[in-house]
C-alpha cells in the first residue's frame, strides 16, 4: 500500500514537472511574440513621430482657409464653390505630403487596423 | 492393450481434480517412500504412474521455459541498453528532439539623435509542399486570389515541382493574407510558413544612399547596410526542443539552445532634419535646372562627421521596382568630376606653405591673356594686377596659373595627394572612388596651368568637401565618418547592443593654422561678399565659399564640351570658426540659364547652410548622444 502511495505521488510529482516545463516553453515563445509587438509598436511611433510627417502635419494645420472673393449668389454656385475648395485642399494636402513621406497609419501594409 | 498411462490423460485429472488433489496428498507419502524402489521393478507392469510425477515434469518444463524466456528478455536488454546503447540513444535522440533556426534580427540603424532610420520587423513567408499536394489546381486557385498571383502561373509552379517538398509561393507577406491562407484549411503538410525578416524605414526615403538596403535574402546592399553588413546582421541562434509522440513540444532545452546575436545597432553621423532639408532643398533645385545628376553634402568639418548626404537621381527603398540605374549611384562617391575654381584655395595654401607666395603678392593677370608655352589662358574678365586675395575672389585662371609656375610640377602633384586627392577618403561606404590623379611622369607644360585651375584631375564631391574641411579646422585632414563616435559603448549604449565603433580617423595636418584660417576668413570669405558667390550671401551671416564651374570632356571630339558643365559650391559658417561645410556639385544642368556654380548651386547651397546652422548652434547636436531608450532586443 505504502509502495503504491509513493509511486503515486512519484507520478503526481512527474506531472507537475512535466507541466511546468511546458509552461517555461511556452515563455519563451511569449516572449518572441512580445518582442514582436514591440518592434511593430516602435515602428509605428517612429512612423507616427517622423518629422517629415510631423512637418507635413504642421503645414495643414497652419494652412489658412481662402475666402472666396464674391459671395455666390445660387445655391449650385455655393456647392460648386464647396466642392472646389474641397478638391484643393485635397490636392495641395497631397502635395504637402509628397511621395516621400513615411507611411500613415492607415497605410502600414502590415496592421492597417493598428495594433490590436 | 491400453498403455498404462493412459488412465491419466490431463483432461481426466481436470475432470477428477478434487479427487486427485485428496488422493495425491493422501498417496505422496507412500509413493515418495517407495519411488526409488519400485521404479526398476515395476519397469514393463501394468502398474500406473503417479500423477505427481507427471506434474513435476511439466513443472520443470514450463520453468525452463520461463527461465528461457527470462534469459531472453535480460539479453536483449543487455542487447538494448548495452550493445546498442549508443544507437538507441540515437534513435530517441532523433525521434523526440528537434531544433529550428532561429534568425537573427539585423540591427538598427538610427541618426544622431536616435531617430531610426532602418529598422526590422518580422513577418511571414509562404511555402507549398508539392509533393503533398493532391490536387495542384484546386491549391492555385484557393491561395492564388489571396496572394494576388497568377493562378496559372501558381498551378504550372506547383505542378511543374510536384517532386519537390519545398517551394516558395511568396515571402513577406502580411498578416492578413497569412490570416486569409490559415482560414482556408488547407492541409497542414502541404504549406507552411517562415518567419523571417523584412527592413522597414520609418522616415521614408530620406538618406537611402546612405543607408542602402537589404535584399530579400537579408543582404545588406548599397550604403552602411553592405559596408557594416556583418554587424548590423547578427548570428543566428538555434532553439532545441523535445517534442511527444504526437509532435507537439513538450520542452524547450535552453541549456542546449543558442540564443541568437541579434544585429547591433548603428548610430550615423546624420542629423535626420538637415538631412531632409538638404533632400529638400536638392529636389528644388533638380526641378528648377534639371541636371543629369546632382548631389550634396553637409559635413561638420572639426570631426569630418557628415550630417546630411543625398544624391539625385534617388531610389526609394520601400519601392525597389523600375528604378534607373542611374538612381542607385551615390553620386557623393562615385561621380568623379574635374573641381575647377573649388580647387584653387588649395594651390595657394599650399604656396604660401611651401614661401613661394606671401599673402600680400600681386599678381598680374596680363589682362586677360596669358601664353604659357604652347597654350594660351583666358580669364572670363580682363584683370591687371590682382591680389592673392583676389585671384580667388575672382577666380583668376591666368592668376593661378603664374602661381602654379612658382610651385612647380613636382610641389603641385604634392599638394594634390596632401589634400587626399587620388585616394579614398576613407568613409564607410561602398563603391567609393579614388578620383583621377595621373602620377606626376605623365604631367607635362599643360599641367602647369591646369593643376592649379582644376583642370586635368578629377575628384569626388567627397574628396572636395572633405579638402575644404581641412582649410575650415585650421589644415588638418579628417576622414569623413558616416559611424557617430562613441566614448564608451557600455556608457553611451541605446540599447543593450554593442554600438559600432567608427574606425580610427586618418589624420595629417596638410596646413599651418594661420594660412587656413587666412584661407577661408579673407579669400574664400570675399567670394560671397563681393566675388563669383555672391548669390550665396546670407545677410547677418558670416559664411565663406568657392564656386566651381568644370567643363565635361566630349567624348565625340575629345575636348572639352562647350554646353556641358559640372558645376558647384561649396561653402561654410561661420567664417570665424566654422562649424558647418556644405558641398553642391550638379552634373550638367540642362534647363536654359547661366550655368555656373554662383548661379546654379550656390543658392541652394547657402540654404542648407543657413538651416544646418542654425540647426547646429540651436540643438547642440554635435556634442549630444542619444539619450532615447531602445528596447532590448536580445
Amino acid at each position: 500500500m505504502l509502495v503504491v502511495l509513493v509511486s503515486m505521488a512519484g507520478v503526481w510529482l512527474e506531472k507537475q514537472t512535466l507541466e511546468m516545463r511546458r509552461s517555461v516553453s511556452v515563455q519563451y515563445y511569449q516572449t518572441d511574440v512580445l518582442l514582436d509587438l514591440l518592434v511593430r509598436l516602435r515602428l509605428e511611433t517612429q512612423q507616427l513621430t517622423a518629422p517629415a510627417q510631423l512637418a507635413a502635419m504642421q503645414d495643414l494645420q497652419q494652412r489658412k482657409p481662402t475666402k472666396p472673393s464674391t459671395k455666390p449668389s445660387t445655391s449650385s454656385q455655393r456647392r460648386t464653390s464647396r466642392i472646389a475648395e474641397r478638391n484643393e485642399d485635397a490636392s495641395d494636402a497631397s502635395e504637402s505630403s509628397g511621395q516621400r513621406l513615411p507611411l500613415l497609419r492607415f497605410q502600414n501594409p502590415f496592421n492597417p487596423e493598428g495594433i490590436d | 492393450m491400453n498403455a498404462p498411462n493412459e488412465d491419466l490423460e490431463p483432461h481426466d485429472e481436470m475432470e477428477d481434480a478434487a479427487t486427485s488433489r485428496a488422493s495425491a496428498s493422501e498417496a505422496s507419502s507412500e509413493v515418495d517412500d517407495d519411488n526409488d524402489v519400485d521404479t526398476g521393478t515395476n519397469r514393463g507392469t501394468d502398474i500406473p504412474r503417479s500423477p505427481v510425477v507427471e506434474r513435476s515434469w511439466r513443472f520443470s518444463l514450463i520453468s525452463v521455459f520461463i527461465v528461457l524466456g527470462w534469459a531472453v528478455l535480460v539479453t536483449r536488454l543487455i542487447q538494448l541498453q548495452g550493445a546498442q546503447r549508443q544507437l538507441m540513444n540515437d534513435r530517441v535522440t532523433r525521434q523526440s528532439i528537434f531544433s529550428e533556426l532561429i534568425p537573427a534580427r539585423p540591427g538598427e540603424i538610427l541618426d544622431r539623435n536616435g531617430q531610426v532610420l532602418a529598422m526590422t520587423i518580422p513577418c511571414d513567408s509562404f511555402f507549398a509542399v508539392p509533393e503533398e499536394i493532391e490536387d495542384p489546381w484546386d491549391f492555385a486557385w484557393q491561395v492564388g486570389p489571396i496572394l494576388n498571383l497568377n493562378t496559372d502561373e501558381l498551378y504550372h509552379r506547383i505542378a511543374d515541382n510536384g517532386d519537390k517538398r519545398f517551394v516558395w509561393i511568396q515571402r513577406r507577406i502580411s498578416d492578413e493574407k497569412v490570416s486569409a491562407i490559415r482560414s482556408l484549411n488547407l492541409p497542414k503538410e502541404a504549406w507552411g510558413l517562415r518567419r523571417e525578416y523584412q527592413r522597414q524605414y520609418p522616415q521614408g526615403g530620406y538618406a537611402s544612399h546612405v543607408l542602402g538596403i537589404r535584399n530579400i535574402d537579408n543582404i545588406g546592399q548599397g550604403g552602411l547596410e553592405q559596408s557594416l553588413h556583418d554587424v548590423i546582421r547578427g548570428a543566428d541562434g538555434n532553439r532545441v526542443m523535445t517534442r511527444d509522440a504526437r509532435g507537439k513540444v513538450m520542452e524547450v532545452a535552453a541549456e542546449r539552445s543558442e540564443p541568437p546575436k541579434h544585429g547591433q545597432t548603428v548610430i550615423s553621423t546624420i542629423d535626420l532634419l538637415t538631412q531632409i532639408e538638404t533632400e529638400r532643398q536638392l529636389d528644388l533645385l533638380v526641378e528648377e535646372w534639371k541636371p543629369v545628376g546632382a548631389c550634396a553634402i553637409v559635413m561638420e568639418p572639426h570631426s569630418g562627421e557628415i550630417l546630411a548626404m543625398a544624391s539625385r537621381p534617388a531610389f526609394h527603398p520601400d519601392s525597389l521596382l523600375n528604378v534607373p540605374d542611374a538612381a542607385w549611384k551615390n553620386l557623393s562617391v562615385s561621380a568623379v568630376f574635374e573641381p575647377g575654381s573649388t580647387f584653387k584655395p588649395f594651390i595657394v595654401g599650399w604656396a604660401i606653405q611651401h614661401n613661394v607666395l606671401a599673402y600680400d603678392d600681386m599678381i598680374d593677370c596680363n589682362f586677360g591673356v596669358y601664353r604659357m608655352g604652347p597654350r594660351v589662358l583666358h580669364d572670363h574678365h580682363s584683370y591687371g594686377a590682382l591680389s592673392v586675395e583676389d585671384v580667388l575672389v575672382k577666380s583668376s585662371n591666368i592668376g593661378m596659373a603664374k602661381i602654379g609656375e612658382r610651385i612647380g610640377l613636382e610641389s603641385l602633384y604634392e599638394a594634390t595627394r596632401a589634400f587626399g586627392f587620388g585616394r579614398r577618403t576613407g568613409v564607410e561606404l561602398p563603391g567609393e572612388l579614388s578620383g583621377l590623379l595621373r602620377p606626376v611622369s605623365q604631367w607635362n607644360v599643360y599641367s602647369l596651368g591646369s593643376i592649379p585651375m582644376g583642370q586635368e584631375l578629377a575628384v569626388t564631391p567627397l574628396q572636395l568637401i572633405t579638402a575644404h574641411a581641412a582649410l575650415a579646422n585650421g589644415g588638418r585632414l579628417i576622414r569623413p565618418r558616416l559611424l557617430k563616435r562613441t566614448n564608451s559603448s557600455e556608457q553611451n549604449s541605446v540599447s543593450d547592443q554593442q554600438i559600432v565603433e567608427p574606425g580610427a580617423d586618418v589624420q595629417s595636418v596638410v596646413l599651418d593654422a594661420d594660412i587656413a584660417e587666412w584661407l577661408v576668413r579673407e579669400p574664400m570669405k570675399q567670394v560671397v561678399e563681393r566675388g563669383t558667390g555672391k548669390s550665396a550671401r546670407i545677410p547677418g551671416m558670416s559664411m565663406f565659399g568657392k564656386t566651381g564651374t568644370a567643363q565635361k570632356l566630349d567624348l565625340l571630339t575629345g575636348t572639352y564640351s562647350d554646353t556641358a558643365w559640372v558645376v558647384s559650391f561649396i561653402c561654410g559658417a561661420p567664417a570665424e570658426n566654422p562649424e558647418v561645410v556644405v558641398l553642391v556639385m550638379v552634373d550638367e544642368p540642362t534647363a536654359p540659364g547661366i550655368h555656373y556654380g554662383g548661379t546654379v548651386t550656390a543658392p541652394t547651397a547657402s540654404r542648407i547652410l543657413k538651416f544646418a546652422e542654425t540647426r547646429v548652434q540651436n540643438l547642440a547636436i554635435l556634442r549630444s548622444e542619444p539619450d532615447e531608450e531602445l528596447p532590448q532586443l536580445q
